[in-house]
């Protein structure tokens, strides 16, 4: 009786073991990277935020813990840089946030995963999702999907509504241009009333806040008087610099003119956060920036103009389109988790959540959801931007292209050179570079 | 015998830290730097001295080194006149509350230069900036600073000579207190006044100590690079864009990394012959 006992006893005791591993197995199989934890590099930016806010779903849902290290996005690139160039498996970013002007470079070198594979056997993620030309910007190239778009940046103009409805400038508008106050419907139009608002705007208010900083800021910004104006960097079909045409010399005589006659003081060492400071700060009339500025400039907890501004496209043909998309490094120590986050952040759901957070999507159809429109009345407009911007030539060395444009940019305003001469001098630098860009090589068919 | 062998065997560890972390870095890139070394491609043919010579023919090369130039003369000689005048009065034996005065003028360099930057990049701010805000209760229109052509390098050169300054005072000091008092005693007793004890006694028995001092802060300028980074970014245009910066350029922004490796090795000739000039002159004082 008690040996009968004893038998039983193991038996229930073995029955229960394998019940347990049996279960072990299933929530493994279900969560087969439980355990790791993800790094990466992002931009300071609203769309981190919410994703910081939204990760314990992700580790719930996953097991995966994810770490990210937020900085600003001028030291991003050098960065990044010695994490790429490791060998695979070693490097400490398992997925990135690649700028698109970075995606020429990142692919040349072959720094980049391809994600074509993984995203053809992946049913809820598909490139026909997002809007096609943010797709065509920082999601493919050569034909391949590198990259997830994430977070759009196209330009805008914001201007102060309060300032330019006031009587004063209402009547020096009309004194000026002979009809009643529009939007400026060009480059050269926008410039004249900028220096305008510079003369009539309440004491220590500046004409409009820019950021002449050297190299990125000075050419994020100078790009779209460039574009708006039908100028270009480089003929996308030749590669040869177009950057000295007639329309280009113009558009940088008029942002020169802007910077000495309309910008806030200091503004040649203004970056993007002193130009947004100054706009916040309601300290400028006009400002051609980034459209994701603006909830936190209507937002009065951060900004004195929340309720005064209106955003409206660069005036002429569009300004600069730019964008961020996700990408797996080839150093990644973890590429497959890390597919599984892009997965997860590039879902519908949390993509909608991250856009109602104050994010910049890329997905199409959250642009025609009510309720996000609803919030972010702005967006209506932003998806018309989107479709007038131009992005920035994409070659395997554009971070050069933007030293050269941007160095150039900078001589001119500070009267190191004039207009002529600083576009001559970069269209001859940016033939060179372009003679050697393996991609542009490429191209052309060159070898 | 035996105790030769240790000996060396226990210098080994420091011998292999020195080697990992000082030689083969120099060395590696001494290699980089006379080949084509693009990083989007990687290391590329032997191209001999054609990066050396690149660098030289390179206007921006020049432009660079003469802003590293004005940097250093300037911010080494105004720290050199503010720290010994600071010394000679703090080396006074009557001075009361020396111990606070000595606390108080060793707090800027005691915080690291990225934080400096920072710090006084709010301080010169054209509109958020406190030094704007008290030139507008005198009436006087705001300046740019670090926005402006002509003032972003004095901007500079007035926030390294802040930062800076106390480092020549402690060594000062320190010289001063250690200078022997009977040719002092003896010049009184010949009647000197105390601007010829100062020119012909305190002078001539403080040169070593003046030199080592002036050498430490010109090597620390030559190669400055935190400050211009947080403050200018080399800019407006390349007015500030000093040696170390322009390195910096070439190989994160431009990506040539053997080029980069070229401009570096010009760099440490430059900073070493300035050594061995102020060390041949020390040799000779000793």
């Amino acid at each position: 009786m008690k040996r009968k006992a004893y038998h039983k006893g193991i038996v229930a005791v073995l029955s229960l073991l394998m019940v347990l591993s049996v279960s072990c197995i299933g929530w493994a199989a279900k969560k087969p990277y439980a355990g790791v934890t993800l790094h990466t590099l992002l931009e300071e930016l609203i769309d981190t935020t919410v994703v910081k806010d939204l990760l314990p779903e992700f580790e719930r849902e996953t097991g995966i813990k994810v770490d990210i290290e937020a900085v600003q996005y001028m030291t991003m690139h050098e960065k990044l840089l010695p994490n790429l160039i490791a060998p695979e498996r070693s490097g400490s970013y398992d997925f990135l946030q690649v700028d698109s002007y970075w995606v020429g470079e990142f692919v040349s070198a072959g720094w980049l995963l391809s994600l074509e594979e993984l995203v053809k056997n992946e049913p809820t993620i598909s490139g026909g999702k997002y809007i096609p030309s943010l797709m065509e910007m920082t999601g493919e190239l050569k034909g391949l999907v590198y990259m997830l778009p994430q977070w759009t940046y196209p330009f805008g103009l914001v201007y102060r509504k309060d300032i330019v409805d006031s009587p004063k400038f209402q009547k020096a508008y009309k004194e000026k241009f002979g009809r009643e106050w529009r939007i400026p419907q060009s480059i050269p139009e926008y410039a004249e009333v900028a220096k305008l608002a510079a003369e009539v705007a309440p004491p220590g208010v500046a004409g409009c806040a820019m950021q002449a900083a050297r190299i990125d800021p000075i050419v994020m910004e100078w790009t779209n008087y460039l574009y708006s104006m039908g100028g270009d960097i480089y003929d996308r079909r030749t590669w040869k610099s177009t950057i000295n045409s007639p329309v280009a010399i113009e558009s940088a005589r008029i942002y020169k003119d802007l910077v000495d006659n309309a910008a806030q003081p200091g503004a040649m060492g203004a970056n993007f956060d002193d130009m947004f400071n100054t706009f916040a700060q309601g300290k400028a009339v006009f400002a051609i920036s980034h459209n994701f500025l603006m909830p936190e400039l209507e937002d009065p907890r951060k900004s004195r103009v929340a309720g005064k501004i209106e955003l409206v496209p660069v005036p002429g043909k569009g300004g600069q389109l730019g964008g961020w998309g996700w990408a797996i490094p080839k150093s990644s120590p973890n590429p497959n988790a890390a597919w599984e986050f892009l997965k997860w952040v590039e879902s519908e759901k949390i993509a909608y959540q991250r856009a109602m957070g104050g994010g910049m999507p890329c997905q199409e159809w959250i642009y025609r959801d009510k309720y996000f429109i609803e919030k972010y009345p702005f967006q209506a407009m932003c998806r018309q931007i989107i479709a007038m911007g131009t992005p920035q030539p994409i070659i395997s060395q554009s971070t050069e292209m933007i030293e050269i444009v941007g160095e150039n940019l900078s001589a001119m305003v500070i009267g190191d050179l004039s207009p002529v001469e600083a576009m001559n001098k970069a269209a001859a630098e940016l033939d060179k570079l372009a003679s050697k860009d393996p991609m542009v090589k490429e191209i052309l068919g060159l070898k | 015998m035996v105790h030769f062998h240790i000996k060396y065997r226990l210098m080994i560890p420091a011998v292999i830290v020195l080697v990992c972390v000082i030689a083969f870095p120099l060395m590696y890139s001494l290699y980089i730097s006379f080949r084509e070394y693009l990083m989007i491609t990687g290391m590329g043919d032997f191209i001999g001295l054609a990066n050396y010579v690149q660098a030289l023919v390179d206007k921006e090369f020049f432009v660079s080194l003469l802003n590293t130039l004005r940097y250093s003369a300037a911010a080494v000689g105004l720290e050199f006149i503010i720290a010994f005048g600071l010394a000679l009065l703090l080396n006074r034996k009557d001075l009361r509350l020396r111990n606070i005065y000595m606390v108080v003028l060793m707090i800027p360099v005691l915080i690291t230069p990225v934080a400096v930057g920072l710090i006084w990049k709010l301080i010169l701010h054209p509109r958020l900036g406190i030094a704007n805000y008290m030139l507008g209760l005198l009436n006087i229109p705001p300046q740019g600073w670090f926005g402006d052509p002509q003032l972003a390098m004095p901007a500079l050169i007035g926030v390294d000579i802040w930062h800076e300054t106390s480092l020549i005072l402690l060594i000062l000091l320190a010289g001063l207190a250690n200078l022997p008092v009977e040719p002092f005693e003896a010049a009184t007793v010949d009647g000197a006044s105390p601007v010829k004890r100062f020119w012909y006694v305190t002078l001539p028995l403080l040169k070593p100590v003046i030199l080592v001092a002036v050498l430490i802060r010109l090597i620390s300028c030559l190669k400055i690079y935190d400050l211009v980074y947080v403050c200018t970014r080399g800019g407006p245009g390349i007015r500030t864009q000093t040696m170390s910066y322009f390195v910096y350029r070439i190989a994160f922004r431009t990506l040539r990394m053997g080029q980069a490796a070229a401009v570096s090795y010009l760099l440490l000739g430059i900073v070493l012959v300035f050594s061995l000039v102020f060390i041949k002159i020390l040799g000779k004082e000793g």
